[in-house]
Formats: structure tokens, sequence, C-alpha cells
């Protein structure tokens, strides 16, 4: 044994986020020793900012009379992934997703609903556990667990390159708040880094979006730079699936509880930046794919223009859709003017007298927009939209002056997927159907779930699986360590 | 000379007397002038031992001097509150003379005698425990806003004798602000205040908390009445202020992560079910219009 | 001259578990530092300038924090724990401060959560003690702190022999590195048994019994405007925020 370690784990986690912290609660519940590497100053990640969990068959369900089976569950996954998905991963975390509630309840989390995430998507299954204090109070439930469980947990602390020996990962080198090397031990290691969506140049290789991916804002904390992928390819992990991202639609240079972001967010008329009509605005009530299209379009953007008449309808009768806690659906979006006063100056939206002026504050052609809104009214009038088929009830007209345009750009909350693992969430080597000893990779690290999109069909599937994926790769590296014969050194 | 002692050291002191009151007639050791001497002698209290501390003397000097003259008559039962610090210093020098134990926290206090039950806010105030005790017993009780009922004026005994340690305060100086990091006291606004203008209204209750002033998201991100490093939350400022006072604002959870460690947080908010009500220590549902200049005109009055 | 920082000695909520029905315990392992503990080190360290800075705590402290922020020894009494009765825990340390040779300095953070630790210990070494520290720098033989009282700043001078308390006003901004922290738990600790010291080998004070309280929402000043500004403003003078 040639190498001197400062000091020999269980397991070493990389990444204090929702997946790593999952993981840890679990593995010193099974009484390994446990460090966790945070590279930021503060555990929790991007599970910050989500709001719930996913489940099937959960106790939660169950008391509430909701009932969506572990089989409902799977296919909408495979179905929703055009059978991308790799079923293992996908079976792993629908059989054991409910546990995962439990779990939680027993740190003491609370359950205050199960519901869907929009309001009127029958296509959602009733899967979204809220939690009472958010995903943030999960992260505070689950890091005191793991403390008080014995888990060392390091902030400002990066790993930096794995150790192998005779293919089988022994440890990694990491570097400390201080900036001294260290090289640790571990029989097994856990990446949970939270992905790449904090890497433009990621971003740009691995994510479905490609070049257009430079126009997507980043949303979340700066750690998830991809480092978990970096590392597990380069001791010979193999990648799959790496594309899917989940975003989420934001007015430019604003946040997702403003109000002027909750207009421009809402199912009326989207125009690209040829003036032109492009999508049946009714995906607005996805967030997830109402951003697809936007990051898809030219310069990753869209303006979603609307009247005086419809301006009042928000600031009274309020938001037409809901998007979580952020704008409740009827919400009323009353601080548009006072928010306009800075966003018309930095042309997040504009406002006009008329088409023509509206379309040179956005930069858009003049005639192009003219002929898109005028197109527009013909068919609120019929009340029937024959070019996109959007329900009657968004399709609102366009004629009561001053009118406005509030410019959209598509929002990254996290990537999804990247590296390659089996049903025990055990990287496999690039080329082989083999893990590679003492590696495992969890929540938004890990392929295995997703397609090339991320479904909201399944609501709260990302932290779902990060929760429910950290204690399984916890339980079978348990099981592994506790096979093995000592290891003389 | 009753076998319960209350040591006072601030005005403020005197409102746990009421929680002593079971034990029966209470004696009061009081650290500073003869105004508060003289105050304490008629707030019902059995009489009252004096000590008068120095000029430049802190009151925690005659910590020691203080626990002798309370020594000295077998005390039973010894309470202080933490507000003022040499209270507790002359609390600590008391249970070592008599060998008494010293419980913080304490609420409320039962038993005759020398069987004592005492109950206190634990971990945080997150549950209630009860503790058995015997006496000569120190306690640290929570502090009562209500000051109590006048009662007879009883003679106020002074102890001249009473000799500081080497404690001398050099200086003291109003504070002056240091920023929101560190600030003590910090008002948060949020969208419930109307239009940019109105900050004026919440810089005079700034102005007069000697405070500073921060927000919510929106207010500085989505409406920019604040700059971007006074918003608190998830992912803006997370601070630790003795007080936390929000003005207008409905408490989101991304919010409530910034003041996690603040000690004492006060809601004003017009909407009763507002989430900030679960989060807060003391509350006003109303207009913020109304009580923002109130507060800051009963502020002043102190 | 030697100075000992006492730390690690407080239990305090961050280590509470509350179980549904009000039930209460405490981690089974070692304490989490306390919320003050970081400052009490920094400003010992300041204060022991090239002399000594020994570390003191008891059965659930964990000796390696300390070593890794500056101590260069740590005196640890692993057989008292930390209870209820601040007296108990403060009796417990004044015995440690006595084993260290030439001691005329404790350093101990001031916790919200054991007011009354410092003040005990205080009492027990016969040491001037001043509370509430955030500040401090040594002037000759004795030792200037500066410290916050509502809205005033007090700068107060005291003469050594003394027990300094100090609160913390942030949280620790720059802790150890991982590497330091691990060389640190490579040190060697001073074990100490209760029994050698003196000290009465009882159990630490717990609570017989514990329940959830009554009221855990906001309390509501009614009436109006007025009525309601002056009531909380009584309330927060009490609660010493003012």
């Amino acid at each position: 044994m040639t190498t001197q370690f400062d000091a020999e784990y269980d397991i070493i986690i990389v990444g204090a986020g929702a997946s790593g912290l999952s993981a840890a609660v679990e593995a010193v519940k099974n009484g390994n020793s446990v460090a966790v590497l945070e590279k930021l100053d503060s555990v929790g990640g991007r599970g910050q900012f989500v709001e719930g969990s996913t489940a099937f068959e959960s106790d939660e369900q169950k008391k509430r009379g909701i009932e969506v089976t572990r089989a409902q569950g799977f296919k909408a996954l495979m179905d929703e992934s055009q059978w991308r998905a790799n079923a293992d991963v996908v079976s792993a975390f629908v059989h054991n997703a409910a546990h995962t509630i439990r779990k939680l309840s027993d740190i003491g989390a609370v359950w205050e609903d199960v519901t869907i995430y929009a309001y009127e998507q029958e296509s959602e299954l009733k899967t979204m556990h809220w939690a009472e204090g958010e995903g943030a109070r999960i992260i505070e439930l689950m890091e005191k667990a793991a403390r008080d469980g014995g888990a060392e947990i390091y902030l400002n602390t990066a790993a930096v390159k794995l150790l192998t020996e005779g293919g089988r990962v022994v440890g990694l080198e990491a570097k400390d708040a201080d900036g001294q090397v260290l090289q640790l031990g571990a029989k097994a290691v856990i990446l949970a880094g939270g992905g790449y969506a904090s890497s433009p140049e990621m971003m740009e290789k691995h994510s479905w979006y490609g070049k257009n991916a430079r126009y997507l804002v980043d949303l979340g904390t700066p750690g998830n730079t991809g480092d978990g992928l970096n590392m597990a390819v380069a001791v010979g992990g193999a990648t799959a699936e790496t594309g899917s991202v989940l975003l989420m639609p934001v007015a430019k240079d604003k946040t997702i509880t403003s109000h002027v972001s909750g207009a421009g967010s809402q199912p009326y008329l989207w125009v690209n930046t040829s003036g032109r009509r492009f999508t049946d605005e009714v995906v607005a009530m996805n967030f997830s794919d109402a951003a697809n299209v936007i990051a898809q379009g030219d310069q990753g953007t869209s303006f979603t223009i609307f009247d005086d008449a419809t301006k009042k309808h928000l600031e009274t009768a309020g938001s037409d859709i809901g998007l979580g806690t952020f704008i409740p659906y009827h919400a009323q979006l009353n601080k548009m003017d006072a928010e306009l006063e800075q966003d018309l100056v930095t042309g997040t939206a504009a406002k006009a007298d008329t088409i023509e002026e509206l379309a040179k504050a956005i930069g858009v052609p003049a005639e192009a927009l003219a002929a898109t809104v005028a197109r527009y009214n013909e068919l609120a009038a019929a009340g029937s939209d024959d070019d996109f088929y959007k329900p009657a009830k968004y399709l609102r007209s366009i004629e009561q002056a001053p009118f406005y345009a509030v410019r959209m750009v598509a929002g990254t909350l996290v990537s999804v997927g990247g590296i390659k693992v089996n049903g025990n969430l055990q990287v496999i080597a690039d080329g082989t159907t083999d893990a590679i000893p003492g590696l495992y990779a969890v929540g938004a690290e890990a392929s295995g779930i997703y397609g090339d999109t991320y479904p909201l069909t399944v609501p709260g599937n990302i932290s779902g699986f990060s929760y429910t994926s950290g204690w399984l790769a916890a339980d079978h590296a348990a099981s592994q360590i506790a096979a093995e014969p000592a290891l003389t050194r | 000379m009753s076998g319960n002692w209350l040591v006072v050291v601030d005005r403020q002191d005197v409102g746990a007397l009421g929680r002593l009151v079971p034990r029966g007639p209470v004696t009061a050791l009081v650290v500073g002038d003869r105004d508060l001497a003289e105050s304490v002698a008629g707030s019902g209290v059995d009489s009252v031992h004096w000590i008068e501390p120095a000029k430049d003397a802190p009151a925690e000097a005659y910590a020691a001097d203080a626990a002798t003259v309370i020594l000295a008559a077998g005390p039973q039962l010894v309470a202080a509150t933490p507000i003022a610090p040499a209270a507790r210093a002359i609390l600590g020098a008391v249970s070592v003379g008599c060998g008494a134990a010293l419980i913080c926290n304490v609420t409320a206090i039962s038993g005759a005698g020398e069987h004592v039950e005492v109950e206190s806010a634990a971990a945080g105030g997150a549950v209630i425990a009860t503790f058995e005790l015997a006496t000569p017993l120190c306690v640290l009780l929570v502090p009562e806003d209500e000051l109590p009922l006048a009662g007879p004026q009883v003679e106020v005994i002074p102890h001249p004798e009473a000799k500081p340690a080497l404690i001398r305060l050099v200086d003291q100086q109003l504070s002056q602000s240091t920023g929101l990091a560190d600030a003590a006291r910090v008002v948060g606004v949020g969208r419930g205040l109307r239009s940019r203008a109105d900050l004026d209204i919440v810089q005079e209750l700034v102005d007069q908390l000697g405070a500073e002033i921060a927000c919510s998201m929106p207010v500085s991100e989505d409406l920019g009445w604040l700059p971007r490093d006074r918003f608190i939350g998830r992912s803006g400022q997370q601070i630790s202020p003795r007080l936390y006072l929000t003005v207008g604002l409905s408490g989101a959870p991304q919010h409530l992560q910034g003041v996690r460690g603040a000690k004492v947080v006060v809601a004003i908010n017009s909407d009763p079910e507002a989430d900030i009500f679960r989060a807060a220590d003391y509350g006003i549902v109303g207009d913020l219009y109304e009580i923002v200049p109130a507060l800051t005109e009963a502020l002043a009055s102190i | 001259m030697t100075t000992v920082v006492a730390f690690n000695i407080a239990r305090e909520p961050a280590a509470a578990q509350v179980l549904a029905h009000g039930g209460l315990t405490w981690t089974a392992r070692k304490l989490p530092p306390a919320e003050d503990d970081h400052a009490a080190l920094s400003v010992s360290v300041a204060l022991a300038g090239d002399g000594e800075l020994i570390g003191v705590t008891l059965g659930q402290g964990d000796p390696s924090w300390a070593l890794a922020r500056g101590a260069s020894q740590v005196v640890r009494i692993s057989d008292v724990m930390v209870g209820d009765d601040d007296a108990a825990t403060a009796a417990a340390l004044a015995a440690a401060v006595r084993q260290v040779v030439d001691a005329n300095l404790v350093v101990i953070g001031d916790s919200e959560h054991h007011p009354g630790i410092a003040p005990v210990l205080a009492a027990h070494l016969g040491w001037p003690l001043v509370l509430g520290v955030s500040g401090a720098a040594t002037r000759g033989e004795s030792v200037e702190i500066t410290r916050h009282r509502g809205a005033i700043d007090e700068t107060i001078s005291i003469a050594l022999p003394a027990v300094i308390a100090v609160v913390a006003e942030a949280e620790e901004s720059q802790p150890p590195g991982m590497k330091t922290m691990l060389a640190a738990r490579k040190r060697p600790v001073q074990e100490v048994a209760a029994a050698a010291l003196g000290l009465s080998a009882s159990p630490p004070l717990d609570p017989v019994r514990t329940r959830l309280p009554e009221v855990t929402t906001a309390r509501l000043m009614g009436g109006d405007a007025r009525q309601a500004a002056a009531e909380l403003v009584k309330a927060l003078r009490a609660e010493g925020v003012l």
C-alpha cells in the first residue's frame, strides 16, 4: 500500500446537497464512518430550492386517499423518456420513493399535502409531496441527522480526483478550505455534486440546447460544475443521456417572484425575435416544457405581448397559471407598475401606445409584429386558435393601449443526468456492463431516469430521485463494505 | 428576613417578582443608583439591601460583596434575570457561597420550604422542562415585561462597606452602525410597502431603533427599492441579529432561512394568516402605515 | 502566565432533539460547538499572545476542535457530562482550570442558553468577571474589553487574574481546513477523571419531565396602533433587545 492517507473513512460523499446529505444520513445509520466534502461554504446546493418530493404508494398518499401505484410511476417515467431511461434505475427509484418519505418523516419532516404541481394538468400524477419549510427544511433536518449520527461535514473542501488501485476506487484527493491538499482513503465514494448546470462549457457540450445553452440563465448555486462527471470519466466511468436539464421561464434579469416575470409567464401571445408567434402558449402551464420552447428560440428568448386590459386582469383577477409557491394560481400581480419603473429602463419590459412603437422598443420587425397581433386578434374574436390550438380562454385580445412586452428567457434549475449507473447507483465502466468497485453516483449526477427532457408529469421527481438514490447508494455501499474481508495496509 | 431574594440591577428586573410570590416575602438586593433602590422599595418587596456603585465601577465589580450580603442571611432561593450582566455575576457568587444549583430560563417556581419544583424553557424554548431541586437554589428567571403594581415603600438598607473588584468602566458610547452583517437590530421590509417613497416611514423607525434596514428578495431583486446586499434570504444575506422586526413582509421560507439566528422576531402585517406570524415571537396585525409611526414614537419616549 | 479557554461545554438547541409529545433528548455523541465557542477561541488566542493557551472541556467535548484553533493542549474531564445545572458544570471547569499551572486568565463563551456557567466559574476561582464581551486586548497587567449593551458600547478594563465571557457577533468566518482538523485529532489530550480532581461523580442534572409549551405562535399585541406599539416596546425591553 503506497498511499499515505490523511484519514480513512468507510464512505466519502462528494457534495452536501439533497442526494449527498441523504446518503450521509443513511450511511451513519448503517454504522459507517462518513465524511462529506462540500465545495461551497454552506450545505444544501440546489436542494434548497425544491418544494417537495415525489413518491408512489406512500403513507402520506394513502392517508389522503390518493392512489398512484408504483406501476403508474414506472410507466410514466419510462414513457416520458421515450424509453431512453434505464429501467433498472427507474424501478429502484419507483420502488423505494415511498420509503424516502417515511425516512424523512422520521427525522422530522412534515408533509403538508400531496397534490399535482400545476392546478389544472390532467396528465400530472398526484405525487408532489409538499414539504413544510420546503427543500431547505429537508436539508436542515438531514444535516442535523447526519451530524448527530457522526458524519463529518467539511465545507469549502473540494474533491479533486478519484484514487484507484487495480480498477477499484480507494479514495480521493481533496483540497481543503486553506488550499491544502489531502489524500483520503475510502471503501466507497459517492458522487453527489449535482450535475453541471453551473458550467457554461459543459452546458454547451452536454445539454441538448447546444450552442443555445449560452442564453440560459443559471438560477442555482454555483458549485454544480460537473465535478462528479469529470472525476468519474477520468477513472473510466461511462456517461449516458447527459442532455436533460430542468429549466423554468423567467423575465430577463428578474427573479421568479417578480410580478413582471409572472405576467410574462402567462399563456398569452408569445412572439420570437422575428415578431412571429411560434407555439401554443398553453405550454405555460408546464414550466419545464415552456422553458424548453423558449430556450430553443433565436437567442433563447421570447416576448410576451399583452394590452392594458389584460394587465388589469392580472392585477385584479390574478395569474391564470400556478407556479408552485412562487406565483400561486390567481395571485394578484399588482406590483407590475412598481417594477416597471426599472424594467422599462433595463429592457426587461417595454410599453408603448402602438404596436409599431412596441416592436421598435423590443427590436422586432414592426410589420411582422403588427401582422402577428392582427392574426391573434382574429383568432381571439373567433374564439378558436386554428394556428396552434390553444384553449380559447387564453386567447385574450390585444386592443387596448398601452401595450406591453415582457422579455422572457429560460432559467436553469439543475441538469439531470450524466454518469451511467446501474440499479444500485454504482458507476458503470465505459464499454462494459460492469460496475467500478467502490464508486457510486446519485441525484442529478446520475443518468437513468430521464431521456432528453424533464417530465413534470411526475412532479417532484428530481428531488425524490436525489433523496432516494442517495440512501440507496449508501445501503449498497454498506453491504459491500460488510461483505469484504478487511484490507491490510 | 425571608429566605427569598431577588437581585436587581436593571429597573426591568422587578418584573420577575411575580414568579417568586408563591414562595413568600422577597428581599431585594439592589446594585445601582438611589432612584433604582427607591423604586424597588415600592414594588412589593419585603426589604431592600442596596449597594451604590462608584462612578466608574460597573455593577458587576460588586459581585463578590453583593453575594456576601445575601449569603449572610442564609438564603433559600436567590433569583435574578439575565437582563444585566451584573445580576448574573452576583448570582454565580451566591451559588458558590452556599453550594446551590443554578438553573436558567426559569418560568415558574413552586413548592414551599426545602423542596422546589422549577419549570424552565429548555432547548431554546422548544420544551418546558421540570426539575425537582432542594434549597438553597439559584435561578435565572425569564424576564417579564409587566412591572408589578406599587406596594408599600419599605426600608432601604445601604451597604457602604461593599468594595468593587478591579473592574473599571473606561468609556461608554452610542453604538456606531457597522453594517447589516453585525447589526444587533434589523428592520426588514417586504412587499406590503406600497411604494419606494414609503421607505422613508420605515427609515424613521430604523433610525429610532439604531438599526439597519433590510428587505425580502422581491423588494431588492424585483422592485429595486433597496440594493442587492440588503436582501435577506436563502440566496441573500444571512444574519443573526438580536432583534429582527419585519414590516409588511409575508415570511416565505426562503426569506426566513436568512434570519434563523435571530433572537427575537417581530411581525407587523395586515394579514393575520401571513406565514411570518408562525415564525415570530411577537406580532401586531394591522396597517403598517399606522403602526410603524406609532412604534417610532413609542421608542422615542423611552 | 497561561490563558485557559473553556469550550464545548454548553448544551445548545442545535444538539437537542424534541420528540413528538414534548420529550427531549440530547445528541449522544460529542456536543456540537456552542455558538460562542469560536469567538471565545479567537479572543483567547489574541489574549494569550506569546503565552500558552490551554483548552479545557468536559466529557462530551471534542478536544481536537480547540487544538485545531490555536490551543496548544487540552484538558478534558472525561467522566463529567454537561447537564442543566450550570453550577455543576462550572464547578468541574473550575477544578480543571486549577490543574493548569500559572493560569491567570480564563476565556469562555457566554452562552445565552447557559448564562450561569461563567459567573459560577469565576466565583469558584475567586476572580473578577466581565460578561457579554465582543472584543478584548491586553493592556499590561489588565485586559481591556468592549461589549454592547443595547445601543451602548462599553469599554471596560479588568485586572488579571480574571474571567472573560465572550459572545459571538456572527458565525465563524473561517473555520480551520480539513487537513488542520484531521491533524488536530492526532494530538494527545490530557484526560482526567472527576475523582482525581475531588469532584463527585454524580450524574448531570436532567429534568424529571418535559412537555411542549402551550403557545407556539407569536404573541400578538392588541388595541389600537399606539397601545400595541407601547406593549411591544415593553416586551422588547424585557427581552433585552432594545
